[in-house]
């Protein structure tokens, strides 16, 4: 049996720092790994990669068995990955359901007529103009889509039904933040992708919603769905992962259960040990990060 | 050739002076302030005032320029942008362009509209070099302009204050928290870069001599596409490209005439910006986290109106208005049911698809001289005319913007503005096909069933009928699966891309669309005043397409009608005060803004709130922060494996 | 919240509102004992000069006209409308006018693209339009109600070529890229030929440039006996300095008789010569009562466009005296007057094209600040 993910000595470096260094592993079906490391190892760049944001400086990325390391974001989203994002990402001026509804944009085929254009150069004209005439002079095909297309909105949102549904016709940024998060969840979720990355799905939740996306994941996990999760409350990491890959320095220095990795004393140096000396909370390390950079830049520009 | 080229670096200094301070205050603020040219303008008449007719000294006249200027720029600041700072960026950028609607009428009121002759105040033609004669004054412009380079770039990077500003402008918030007084540090910005406007005034005013309160509009747009070609922010950047545009012009004016200057101009533009999307420069990821787009529609939502109430109003507009309005109500009606038909399909590139787009009248320029050309000189009926006029305009507009939707922000918004103006250029400079700047006159009457539509009934409910299919199209797009698509790019293009939706693609179809409609309303503009030349299709109608809809509310159609009503309507409403009348008309622009900066066919946001962001076990502060942090969190468009 | 959704309803409303209620109260002005002729025209914008200029010479005109017992016993009163000279006011304004029946004849706008948009409206109200300013040689083919006593290219260029041949064979020729610039180089160009001028070097410029070195330095490279110059006054004032700039000492032909020229050309104007019909030095009594009347009136010299709005005012209502105050009457009036006065042409007689008929034209000469008449040298059009 194929691999879901199987990556080959990535590398990714910005300038003279090397985010990513030589990072292997593989994916199994159903399986739930998780990535964790100290601020800066490299973790969510590993992702970036993966999910094509960015791009890979060499290695190899295949995503059941088809090389995805030199597609587009768009591609890869179609071959069958979905994610979320660090701050969680949503479309702020769409309700609850269309958010859904453009998850499952790379599913669908009457409303996107002559779909396979669009990666030809000029021709993608067809298919962009074609899509353009279903919307204003919807066929039956289409039509009968749309239907499906709502009826599998209503039933990802319903994965949430206590706090989504009722907010279901809701702009998103009317939102918390924790229901943003669900959002983003329930969007990735409707393609039925193969593989679900998870970018601290729960940063930012307090104790009572952080137990709720744990349920979530949980269930997740249960009905076979592959992910790859990056996050760093431990607690959640060692109750969901099947396996779990330690970055420090752009590099995984561990890999095993959960149990086994919590003993590595290399990660307890690597991880916990420098911990203690960073800010504790994700999002206000992050801030930080974010002005130390945006001072080096402002010193290029004037 | 030497000479052309000391020909071009005199010019080009001319450019450089006054990009600086375009550069500094987008650098401090994020805002491109289109007022700088109108403040530059005040500069010049000013010291030629002082020095002409009050007999001052050079010093002591450039030390009054400096004074005025810079309160100016602090009255700009104070009044049009800072109550803005929370509103989207483009609600500032429109704030600076009612600001120098109203700067350059009170200069024209003050100093009078006629041209004047700048004293030499400084020899302008003592020196010689190669076959050019050149002045004290082009030696000291170039002194002044190196030094104010120098110091500001040294007082960016060195000085406390200057720290202060880079900090400022990097992230206001937390510059705030951090004890810096951000408006005063803004103010600080304006009152700097205003005075260099000023002084840019003066010493251009001296080397070109002939100035007049209404020249400050093109020497800012050029100025202002010199700080874009070198990069936004960078002061350095605005002075290199100063003189790159400067000598590109002097060369290809040289070699091809002075009527391909803002085929040059802008076409240097576009090929920076494709090669180097941040500019000379700039790198492409300082200006990926500077918001423009997209935040207008996150504050609001627009005011649906229920089938009654839909149907009364297209009642209102075919039956009642005709019936009642004399023929000059009926031909104003024309007038704003052609722009409406702009501003209607504009909502879908830059309402839904996010993408400020300032060269729409580009697009409205070829559908009025594909329909033009086609009727008046080949002889086709209207109809088909009509049709073909909005897909040559979509073919062409398509094809031109193609490189520019890789780009971001602001520069998209300067792009599409190149992209409008080379549109217009081609179409003067291609006189076999389009007879130049002779325009094409005798445009026929369209006919139907034998009627000819030319009297103003006939033509309103003409252009009545096209709003209303258009109006039709856009919302039906808009409730579709590829309209809740192109609103996902608008909100969030990673987002979208990594949910599968090719952005560029449909970021692309959706001005595509826009471009068709604008041929169509072109076409019609074309019938109706039967004779057209490029002059009409001005950055002002492409600014007032946009300000339409960011009235509107920016991806409303309903509102998109609505601005056209009141901003095509207000010129002629204001009439009642002649001499006053484009002043009054910018003084309202500018409270609408502030009052209703979300547009005025919209719901402020905050009145509906999820429950749960009041919840007291919720860490999260909750409310207010929340819908304003995601705001940011939507325009962070940083490469995001930057930070992990 | 309820009022704060109220307020674009209410906005748009009010704006329907004062809307129809401006439209109405204008047109219930009309009275019995006035002639009423609209002016469209720029009172602001880019080109708000003209308009100001444009009005020194109307109010002159309605002393005159309004003087005594004023026309055909009445007394003759203007509506202004700014349209900025942009097209998309010109139409409403055209449409304004021919709602509002007290207007009998229009006088503008400025630039012909603005004034040829609105033709259609007048024409189908039956009012005439006086263009006066507009030389585009396709205006008066708007309608039989477009009427002008600008100069056309034919008349003007082909004089200009003429002067300019008796001094000089090798020219360069600079002209604004406009409607009127390109047909001004079209016709200079076509007699230049029948006079075997040779031009060397041509090149358009656009109105609003303000560095014409690149231009001047290629035509200086061409070595000619003579540079002309076809625009208008600022323009030409740059472009006269400039040359001089890159070293260029030969005979400058161009810019325009506007005060404004005169002053922004400076000393590097000396001696520059233009084709035109007006002159403050010009002998004629017409003139000379022309220019002592504007004298005491604003204290300043007349300029062409004084002079053109003045004699549009005179001319129009010289045809309602005879046809009558009703706009057929001037319509009627402007054909059937054979000859009206007029202060720029001495007398003046519409053509088939309702263009001035074989107007003179004069050589000038900016000698001290002043355009006056070169040595008694003239020629016919």
């Amino acid at each position: 049996m194929t691999s879901v993910l199987q990556v080959r000595e990535l590398r990714r470096s910005f300038g003279a720092v090397t985010a990513v260094d030589g990072v292997t592993f593989d994916i199994q079906p159903g399986e739930v790994v998780s990535i964790i490391g100290p601020n800066g190892s490299g973790k969510t760049s590993t992702l970036n990669l993966v999910s094509g944001v960015l791009s890979p400086d060499s290695g190899s990325i295949a995503l059941a068995g088809r090389r995805i390391e030199n597609a587009t974001v768009e591609q890869i989203a179609e071959a069958g990955l979905a994610r979320t994002f660090q701050n969680g990402r949503v479309f702020g001026t769409l309700t609850v359901a269309e958010n859904v509804e453009v998850g499952a944009h790379s599913t669908l085929t009457a409303l996107r007529p002559l779909r396979g254009l669009a990666n030809v150069p000029v021709l993608r004209w067809i298919s962009l103009l074609a899509e353009l005439a279903v919307a204003l002079l919807p066929t039956r095909a289409a039509r009968s889509e749309q239907r499906r297309l709502r009826a599998d909105v209503d039933q990802q949102i319903e994965r949430f039904s206590a706090r989504l549904g009722p907010r279901k016709s809701d702009p998103a940024y009317t939102l918390s933040y924790a229901n943003r998060r669900r959002t983003e969840i329930a969007r990735a979720l409707a393609p039925q992708p193969l593989l679900l990355l998870l970018d601290e799905p729960t940063a930012g939740m307090n104790q009572t919603e952080t137990a709720e996306v744990q349920r979530q994941l949980a269930a997740l996990k249960a009905a076979g769905q592959t992910m790859l999760l990056v996050e760093h409350k431990l607690d959640l990491v060692m109750a969901l992962s099947d396996r779990v890959l330690v970055m420090d320095d752009g590099a995984v220095i561990a890999d095993g259960d959960p149990a086994t990795v919590r003993r590595d004393p290399a990660v307890i140096e690597a991880y916990l040990g420098r911990r203690r000396e960073r800010p504790a909370r994700a999002d206000r390390s992050d801030q930080s990060d974010r002005l130390e950079e945006t001072e080096s830049r402002v010193g290029e520009t004037v | 050739m030497f000479d052309t080229l000391v020909a071009g670096l005199i010019h080009g200094n001319a450019y450089a002076l006054v990009a600086v301070g375009i550069s500094l205050i987008f650098g401090v603020t994020h805002v491109a302030n289109f007022a700088h040219g109108s403040v530059f303008a005040i500069g010049s008449m000013t010291g030629w005032w002082l020095i002409a007719e009050r007999g001052w000294p050079l010093w002591l006249a450039i030390v009054g320029v400096l004074v005025v200027t810079g309160v100016i720029g602090l009255v700009l600041n104070v009044v049009a942008v800072r109550p803005l700072s929370k509103a989207p960026p483009i609600a500032a950028l429109l704030a600076t362009v009612a600001a120098a609607l109203i700067l350059d009428n009170v200069a024209q009121l003050v100093f009078g509209a006629r041209v004047r002759a700048f004293p030499p105040a400084l020899p302008t033609n003592n020196l010689q070099l190669g076959g050019v004669r050149f002045g004290t004054s082009d030696l000291v412009m170039f002194g002044v302009t190196i030094a104010v380079m120098g110091a500001l770039a040294a007082f960016l990077k060195f000085g406390r204050a200057g720290q202060a500003i880079r900090a400022t402008a990097q992230d206001p918030e937390a510059a705030l928290q951090m004890g810096i007084p951000v408006p005063r540090i803004q103010n600080l910005a304006f009152v700097i870069a205003s005075a260099l406007g000023g002084l840019a005034g003066v010493f251009v005013g001296m080397y070109t001599s002939n100035i007049s309160p209404s020249s400050g509009a093109a020497a800012g747009l050029t100025a202002f596409v010199a700080a874009t070609l070198g990069g936004l922010g960078s002061m350095v950047g605005a002075v290199l490209g100063g003189f790159v545009l400067g000598i590109a012009e002097a060369f290809g004016i040289s070699f091809w005439g002075d009527g391909v200057r803002d085929l040059i101009t802008f076409g240097v533009l576009i090929i920076v910006l494709v090669l180097r999307p941040g500019g000379l420069l700039g790198r492409s990821p300082t200006i990926t986290t500077e918001p423009l787009t997209g935040t207008f529609n996150a504050v609001g939502r627009a005011i649906r109106l229920k089938r009654w109430q839909v149907w009364l109003a297209v009642a209102v507009a075919a039956v009642v208005i005709p019936l009642l309005a004399d023929n000059y109500t009926l031909t104003v009606g024309s007038q704003v049911a052609i722009y409406a038909i702009v501003a209607v399909s504009m909502t879908l590139i830059s309402g839904s698809a996010g993408q400020i787009t300032l060269g729409q009248a580009g697009p409205i320029a070829v559908g009025a001289y594909t329909a033009a050309i086609l009727t008046a000189i080949n002889g086709w009926s209207f109809w088909p005319a009509l049709l073909l006029a909005g897909v040559v305009s979509a073919v062409v507009a398509t094809v031109l913007t193609a490189p520019a939707w890789r780009l971001r922000g602001h520069y998209v918004a300067i792009a599409t503005l190149g992209i409008g103006t080379v549109c217009v250029a081609v179409i003067r400079n291609w006189d076999s096909l389009t007879r130049g700047a002779y325009g094409i006159s005798g445009i026929p009457a369209p006919s139907l069933f034998g009627f000819q539509i030319d009297d103003a009934v006939g033509l309103y409910l003409l252009a009545l009928v096209v709003l209303l299919i258009t109006i039709a199209v856009i919302s039906r797009i808009r409730s579709s699966h590829l309209g809740t698509v192109l609103s996902a790019v608008g909100s969030d293009e990673i987002a979208a891309r990594s949910a599968g939706v090719r952005a560029r693609d449909y970021k692309a179809l959706a001005f595509s669309v826009s471009a068709f409609f604008a041929g169509i309303a072109g076409a019609l503009l074309a019938q109706q005043y039967t004779y057209i030349d490029p002059t009409v299709f001005n950055l002002p109608m492409s600014l007032l397409a946009l300000t339409i809809i960011v009235l509107g509310g920016m991806s409303s159609p309903v509102g998109a009608v609505l601005g056209s009503i009141v901003l095509v309507g207000l010129p002629e409403l204001l009439r009642i005060t002649p001499d006053v009348r484009i002043i009054a008309y910018g003084v309202l622009l500018l409270l609408i803004l502030r009052f209703r900066p979300q547009g005025l066919w919209v719901r402020s946001a905050a009145k509906r709130t999820d429950p749960e962001n009041l919840s007291p076990d919720g860490q999260e502060p909750p409310s207010e922060g929340d819908s304003s942090r995601l705001a940011t969190t939507l325009q962070d468009d940083r490469p995001v494996g930057a930070s992990s | 919240m309820r009022y704060r959704r109220a307020i674009p309803v209410v906005l748009a409303v009010a704006t329907a509102l004062v809307a129809s209620a401006c439209s109405k109260s204008d047109s219930a002005g009309a009275a019995g004992d006035t002639i009423t002729f609209g002016v469209s025209g720029p009172v602001t914008g880019p080109n708000a000069e003209y308009g100001r200029l444009w009005k020194q010479g109307f109010d002159l005109a309605l002393d005159k006209l309004n003087a005594g017992d004023g026309v055909a016993g009445k007394q003759v009163v203007l509506k202004w409308e700014d349209s900025q000279s942009d097209p998309k006011q010109t139409v409403p304004i055209a449409q304004k006018f021919a709602d509002d029946d007290s207007v009998i004849a229009e006088l503008g706008d400025f630039s012909s693209p603005a004034s040829m948009a609105a033709s259609p409206v007048y024409q189908r109200a039956g009012l005439v339009q006086f263009g006066f300013t507009n030389s585009h040689p396709d205006f008066t083919k708007g309608g039989d109600h477009m009427w002008s006593t600008s100069l056309t290219q034919d008349t003007l260029q082909r004089a200009n070529a003429g002067f300019v041949a008796q001094k000089a064979k090798n020219i360069a020729v600079l002209y604004q890229q406009t409607d009127w610039g390109k047909a001004a180089f079209d016709i200079f160009s076509d007699e230049a030929k029948n006079l075997g001028l040779t031009i060397d070097y041509s090149a358009q410029f656009l109105p609003d440039s303000t560095d014409f070195r690149p231009l001047l330095i290629k035509a200086r490279d061409a070595k000619p006996d003579a540079v002309v110059h076809l625009g208008y006054g600022p323009d030409g004032a740059a472009i006269v300095k400039q040359l001089r700039d890159v070293g260029y000492e030969g005979q400058f032909y161009g810019g325009q008789n506007t005060p404004e020229f005169v002053d922004l050309a400076g000393a590097a104007g000396e001696g520059d010569i233009i084709t035109g019909a007006f002159s403050v030095d010009d002998p004629r009594p017409a003139v000379q009562e022309f220019v002592k009347a504007f004298k005491a009136k604003y204290n300043e010299e007349p300029g062409d466009f004084n002079l053109y709005a003045y004699d549009a005012l005179i001319t129009l209502a010289t045809a309602v005296q005879k046809g009558g105050a009703t706009r057929d009457g001037v319509q009627k009036g402007l054909q059937e007057t054979a000859e009206f006065p007029s202060v720029q042409f001495g007398t003046l007689k519409f053509d088939d094209q309702r263009r001035p008929e074989n107007p003179e034209v004069k050589e000038l000469v900016l000698t001290n600040g002043k355009f006056t008449i070169a040595d008694g040298e003239s020629a016919a059009g």
